[in-house]
């Protein structure tokens, strides 16, 4: 699960840094990714196929939630801008529940269900594919943002949008790519889990709040921090449900995150400054 | 974790021309449509409007049609007690059918209790017609005047689990897992209370959430304890996962869980993941598959066919069995009260007397007498998950309160 925390949370890391929204419909992204899979695939296309069409989708989505949503009122203050994905999300999931209603979904394992036993500890086949990928969008987002052009202007239209738009790049096409990135990373998570948590439409909103939470956690600008958050989150809620209560799974996770924020409200690992990924 | 308030659906069903022209009986139905009880909400909902709708077409009761009116509780007690409030302030209805969760059908007790209501809960555990705790094992004393429910308790179905395991042979220490609400403590205290008079002994007792999808810490707890067998008690998602990771983590010994476990869609969607584990399984959730002989096969084959036509589900479950029955106890009563509709109060209260004398229900979900406890027994048939579909492997158990008195 810290891995699945750890991908929303680099999907808050990704939006906020460069449009300073909260995106709280983040969760709602690994929802359609996860079903929109499960419905191509029970219609007869290949995994792959199926994973890739509903990635597509949800990016677009993505693009479209920020053209609908964002766009139209931004530079609002940030508290309309996190109410408006609030709403947005209430509403992904309302539609949602009209196409799909609201059961459990499923999808085989992607290769195999044989657990891989090391030295005694058991490992889902599934899991390891869910912290192989999270690594792989982890380790790709910090290249991307290091090494590339467009990953330079990204950071560059989060420092300072001013003067960003005075170089020549254009900060809104960052908003709007910076959603449909956010976006094609939470299907492609959504997808990936899906054989492990049998999404219904209705886990949105619950991985939100453990993604931002982990954000939160590590510090929204720093994805080794938001990874490292969702990590240690997830491990958290393990050892609580196993040695305290699975009751205070929740509890655990906003107490962990009150203390972070009450003596490191920029995160743990979080830089001082602001927009640095 | 549905943003959805409380959601409204007035439900005009289709009359017949000539039971147009007399005052409908109005009953109300609540149930959870959205939230992690929905799954099975959405089944009840949809039986009962096609169990109205047959009522209906049939010409109704004494020429009068029956009109639902259906309240979203969202799986939250807040909004299951704001919507019974509504139901017998504003919509006077004659009776409620409902709520599901056990954690909600407590409250909106209460509130039908004052508010003289005849109520027709759809949860498992007693503690819905109970006043007050009671001594279990043993029956509840005092039994809400104006609540009655559907036997099925988690003692009868622990009652049928140690059957099952008397079965198996050579088992005397379990491991027990349960879900962690309302429904699943009144789970485990029922589990805690029985056991050891079954000659068993529990030697770990560990819980998950309902919407928990990694349930790996506390199995590798239960691993390390030396148990002959493991009962998973909830009625999520989250039960049917726990035991798939239990099997994926090597756990060998018999593994036996609570009749919600094998509800169909948790078996439609875990397939092949679910075999191997042993459940005393509710009427609905074999259907066809159900021995020839038995009584309720024929209900539960008309409520499949009905779903099927009617609203396109394809395969019908104990939900379905819930809102089915739930209809048709107040139609039996209502048949025999008469009801008065000049006088709210008055006609409630015929109701209510009708439905404490219920005789020889046929429901797809439960079947008999109404008892002095105010329940219609549940019978659970013994089944063995294979090749992802349930197999009947014994005889019915039906039981009552009467058995522990």
């Amino acid at each position: 699960m810290g891995s699945i925390y750890a991908i929303v949370g680099i999907g808050f890391m990704i939006i906020y840094s460069v449009t300073r929204v909260v995106n709280f419909a983040q969760g709602e992204f690994l929802m359609l990714g996860g079903m929109l899979s499960t419905t191509f695939h029970l219609n007869g296309f290949p995994l792959g196929i199926s994973i890739l069409l509903s990635v597509v989708i949800a990016t677009l989505l993505g693009m479209f939630f920020y053209q609908t949503i964002i766009y139209p009122i931004r530079g609002a203050p940030a508290f309309a801008l996190i109410l408006m994905t609030f709403g947005g999300s209430i509403m992904i999931r309302g539609i949602a529940m009209l196409c799909w209603g609201t059961d459990p979904r499923s999808l085989p394992y992607f290769f195999g269900a044989n657990p891989i036993r090391i030295s005694g500890a058991i490992l889902n086949p599934q899991a390891v594919w869910v912290i192989v990928s999270t690594f792989l969008m982890a380790v790709g987002i910090f290249l991307f943002f290091r090494f590339t052009i467009h990953g330079k202007a990204f950071l560059a239209s989060a420092t300072n949008a001013f003067l960003a738009t005075l170089m020549g790049i254009k900060t809104e096409r960052m908003g709007l790519f910076s959603f449909a990135l956010a976006a094609c990373l939470g299907a492609l998570a959504g997808a990936i889990m899906t054989p492990l948590t049998f999404p219904h439409v209705g886990i949105g909103i619950h991985l939100s709040v453990k993604g931002f939470t982990a954000a939160l956690i590590g510090g929204l600008n720093r994805i080794e921090g938001v990874v490292a958050g969702g990590l240690a989150l997830g491990v958290l809620e393990s050892l609580g449900a196993g040695f305290v209560s699975s009751g205070y799974k929740d509890a655990i996770a906003l107490v962990v995150l009150l203390v972070v924020l009450t003596f490191r409200h920029q995160g743990l690992l979080g830089g001082a400054e602001a927009g640095r990924v | 974790m549905s943003g959805s308030g409380l959601v409204l659906i007035l439900v005009l069903l289709p009359m017949t021309i000539w039971a147009q022209a007399l005052e409908p009986y109005k009953l109300g139905l609540i149930t959870s449509i959205t939230g992690f009880m929905a799954p099975m909400g959405t089944g009840v909902r949809d039986a009962s409007l096609i169990a109205v709708d047959k009522i209906n077409k049939g010409g109704g009761i004494h020429g009068r049609p029956l009109k639902l009116i259906l309240y979203d509780d969202a799986s939250d007690p807040t909004k299951g007690v704001l919507a019974i409030k509504k139901l017998i302030g504003e919509d006077k209805v004659l009776g409620v059918t409902g709520p599901l969760s056990t954690g909600i059908a407590i409250q909106c007790a209460t509130i039908a209790e004052e508010g003289r209501v005849p109520m027709f809960a759809h949860n498992s555990s007693s503690w819905s017609v109970a006043e007050k705790p009671w001594d279990i094992p043993k029956p509840p004393t005092k039994i809400r005047h104006w609540v009655f429910k559907l036997g099925i308790d988690p003692i009868f179905q622990y009652l049928a689990i140690y059957r099952m395991m008397t079965d198996i042979r050579g088992i005397t220490k379990i491991a027990s897992i349960n879900v962690n609400n309302a429904m699943g403590k009144a789970m485990k205290a029922a589990l805690e209370a029985t056991h050891k008079k079954a000659g068993l002994e529990g030697v770990i007792w560990e819980e998950f959430g309902p919407e928990d999808t990694d349930m790996t810490a506390q199995l590798t707890k239960i691993k390390g304890a030396k148990f002959d067998a493991l009962i998973i008690s909830g009625a999520e998602m989250a039960s049917g996962i726990t035991y798939k990771q239990a099997r994926e983590m090597g756990i060998k010994q018999p593994i036996l869980g609570m009749p919600p476990i094998a509800m169909v869609k948790i078996v439609a969607t875990l397939g092949k993941s679910l075999d191997g584990l042993r459940v005393p399984s509710m009427i609905m959730d074999i259907g066809e598959a159900l021995p020839s002989d038995e009584p309720q096969r024929s209900v539960a084959v008309e409520l499949t066919s009905r779903l099927k036509t009617e609203k396109g589900v394809p395969r019908a479950d104990t939900g379905h069995g819930t809102g089915w029955d739930g209809i048709y106890v107040f139609e039996d009563a209502l048949k025999r009260a008469r009801p008065d509709l000049a006088d709210v109060t008055k006609a409630r209260g015929q109701v209510r007397e009708a439905m404490a004398t219920i005789k020889g229900f046929m429901g797809a979900y439960c079947i008999g007498d109404m008892t002095k406890w105010h329940e219609i027994a549940a019978p659970l048939i013994p089944v063995e998950m294979r090749g992802g579909k349930p197999i009947v492997v014994g005889k019915k158990i039906v039981s009552t309160w009467a058995e522990l008195e």
